[in-house]
């Protein structure tokens, strides 16, 4: 509705524009009657006192007279110096020492085929006020004409400037859309969306290219940054790989063994390089499914398969846990996809949801489709579940929200289990179970 | 065993030399691809174990050079990579098993007899036998002394690789990779889950017990052991 609004607007502008010029060409006209009709009523008004005082009759007779002689296009009103009306065959304008016109609407008493009466009034000598007009019908009729022909043009000009403001605007709108569209995409993650340019060169194209470069230099720095994280894990791991191994080496010596403060320190500091080199694996294989390559192993095959193979695998492990491990898989849902992986990111979740239910808990697996060939698997368990505020953070690397950091784990299976999905298509959201937590994942078929 | 190990880093190959002398094997050590090579030719081995990354020559290409000059020298590759598609590349080349760094002696230990192991079973037997245990592998039953065993698919694949594997200790990232085919580790119970449910079904009321653990190394499957 953005696009009306400004189509009004704009048509609106136009309006104020157009009557602005109509009241000059009004305005014109009536100079124009002014400077016509002035000198013709000053010779009237000399010619009809010089002629009352060579007549030796009262003016006002003297006017009654030329009136009734010659019913003209000139009109008096003739006041005495006590402002009484002693003659008058117009109505006096309300202000009669100014140029005025009078038309129909302000005198109904106007003569029959007369529009429009111009002129001005002037005190006497006597103290009195003569007022005379004349006939300025032609220039009503003009400004009639102007009014008829300005009306039209206008209202045509109304009509193609709101069409084509319209059309302007919403295919600007569908274009400004078109970046709110992409923006949307690039916030969800996909830094390497880009806006597409219209090809015009105008300003939105302008702008289109300038925030194309601006995401080229985020995504470069986004880049960068998890480049430099990864070459850290890379680079590391070697002389991580040989301190590990100098440990080990170490613990096997005998002097350390009979040294037990010795042997024990060595065994935390060997779990601890352990650890780091866990971490590290954790960081390169996420970048490794993040970039994407390994889309070319993708090979059509049967999630239906894939889900109720790992449930049947992980439904021992459950009731070791004194859980229990439902699945209801719809059968024959078949995607493309890395089968390795997508095992990683079920295994991925079905644990976390053991790992998370206490004893006694139920964790419910189901895969079911839509018409729309949208294959949605779910896992349900009963656990402590996720606050609203974290779903988005838990995703995150290194995130965890268990600050104590007692649990084992390392704050990267979410975002690598994200990050499959991602490369699959397929869309993650975090649900409340009441209580619990439902992971869903959305593939399409 | 003799065993040529080539691996381009000092520290690397001097602790693991250590490692695998304690063990009992002979080693040679060579420290690039072409030096290694060359030795891998000239002299038998029971077990190569090749470094990844190597200088002049890496460690795929004298995999790939050995399988085409009709070498088939059992391969153990060992790498710092741990990227997925590197192990299927490792694999494709002609290495008979990948092992990534930093790993226990242990680990490497059960693999070098897997490995030296596969080469010496020719035939494919359709039967297993572990002292009274027996696994028909046409049948997919099992059978302890007189009593018959029912077996779930994956128990049956589990009990199928120890016996393939029997008086050698298989680790639990080698069940992982081979039975399940999971190149990640689990962060539950999921081997030990399984192996618990084999036992049941195959050691209990039975004096002797087939399947051991062996302490931080992974299981065995015997019949030479008492309890």
């Amino acid at each position: 509705m953005a696009g009306f609004r400004l189509a009004v607007l704009g048509t609106l502008f136009s309006t104020i524009a157009a009557i602005i010029v109509f009241a000059l060409i009004y305005n014109a006209t009536r100079i124009a009657s002014k400077e016509e009709l002035a000198p013709i009523i000053a010779g009237d008004r000399a010619d009809v006192l010089s002629d009352a005082i060579s007549d030796r009759l009262p003016l006002e007779q003297e006017l009654r007279q030329t009136v009734a002689h010659a019913p003209s296009h000139t009109f008096y009103a003739l006041l005495d110096a006590r402002g009484k009306v002693l003659f008058a065959n117009i109505t006096m304008p309300p202000e009669p020492t100014e140029w005025s016109t009078i038309t129909r609407l302000t005198d109904p008493q106007m003569p029959q085929g007369v529009q429009r009466i111009d002129g001005i009034g002037r005190d006497l000598p006597n103290g009195g006020f003569l007022f005379i007009g004349e006939d300025a019908s032609v220039f009503a009729a003009l400004n009639k004409r102007v009014a008829v022909i300005f009306a039209v043009v206008f209202s045509a000009l109304i009509g193609i400037g709101l069409l084509a403001s319209l059309l302007i605007v919403g295919h600007s709108l569908k274009r400004v859309q078109a970046i709110s569209d992409a923006s949307v995409d690039i916030m969800t993650g996909d830094l390497s969306r880009r806006i597409e340019a219209y090809g015009i060169d105008d300003e939105l194209d302008v702008l289109t290219e300038e925030l194309n470069r601006m995401l080229e230099t985020i995504e470069h720095l986004v880049e960068n940054a998890r480049q430099v994280t990864n070459d850290i894990a890379h680079d590391l791991r070697s002389p991580l790989v040989r301190l590990h191994e100098w440990i080990k080496h170490l613990l096997k010596l005998d002097a350390v063994r009979k040294d037990p403060v010795l042997s024990s320190g060595l065994e935390a500091a060997l779990s601890q390089t352990t650890l780091i080199i866990s971490v590290f694996v954790s960081l390169l294989r996420l970048a490794e499914v993040e970039a994407g390559s390994l889309q070319g192993g993708f090979t059509a095959l049967d999630l239906s398969a894939l889900v109720t193979n790992i449930c049947d695998e992980f439904s021992a492990v459950a009731i070791d846990a004194g859980q229990s491990l439902r699945c209801a898989a719809e059968e024959n849902l078949c995607i493309s996809g890395d089968s390795a992986l997508l095992t990683q990111l079920i295994v991925n979740l079905v644990e976390n949801a053991i790992r998370y239910s206490p004893a006694g808990g139920i964790i419910n697996v189901t895969l079911s489709s839509d018409k729309k060939s949208l294959f949605r698997l779910e896992i349900a368990d009963q656990g402590p579940g996720i606050p609203e505020e974290d779903r988005d953070r838990v995703f995150r690397r290194f995130v965890r929200l268990d600050q104590s950091r007692n649990t084992p784990g390392h704050g990267l299976g979410l975002p690598l289990v994200r990050a499959i999905a991602k490369l699959h298509g397929a869309q993650i959201t975090l649900l409340d179970n009441h209580p619990g937590l439902i992971v869903r994942v959305e593939f399409r078929g | 065993m003799q065993i040529l190990l080539i691996e381009d880093d000092a520290t690397m190959s001097g602790f693991l030399k250590e490692a695998l002398v304690d063990e009992g094997h002979d080693v040679a050590v060579s420290g690039d691809g072409r030096d290694g090579l060359m030795l891998a030719t000239t002299s038998p081995f029971d077990v190569l174990i090749i470094d990844r990354m190597l200088p002049y020559l890496d460690g795929l290409s004298v995999v790939q050079a050995l399988r085409s000059m009709q070498i088939s020298t059992p391969v153990i590759l060992l790498t710092a990579l741990g990227r997925v598609d590197e192990r299927v590349r490792g694999l494709r080349a002609g290495a008979d098993d990948y092992v990534v760094k930093p790993f226990e002696m242990a680990e490497l230990q059960a693999r070098i007899e897997a490995v030296r192991r596969r080469r010496e079973i020719k035939t494919d037997p359709s039967q297993l036998r572990v002292g009274d245990l027996v696994l028909d592998r046409l049948t997919h039953s099992a059978r302890r002394g007189a009593c018959e065993i029912s077996l779930k698919p994956r128990e049956f694949r589990l009990l199928e690789y120890l016996m393939l594997h029997a008086d050698q200790v298989v680790t639990r990232t080698m069940l992982l990779e081979d039975v399940w085919d999971y190149h990640f580790l689990p962060q539950t119970t999921l081997v030990e889950s399984h192996i618990c449910r084999i036992r049941l079904k195959i050691d209990r009321g039975f004096s002797r017990e087939l399947i051991q653990t062996v302490r931080g190394a992974g299981y065995r499957i015997s019949a030479g052991t008492d309890t």
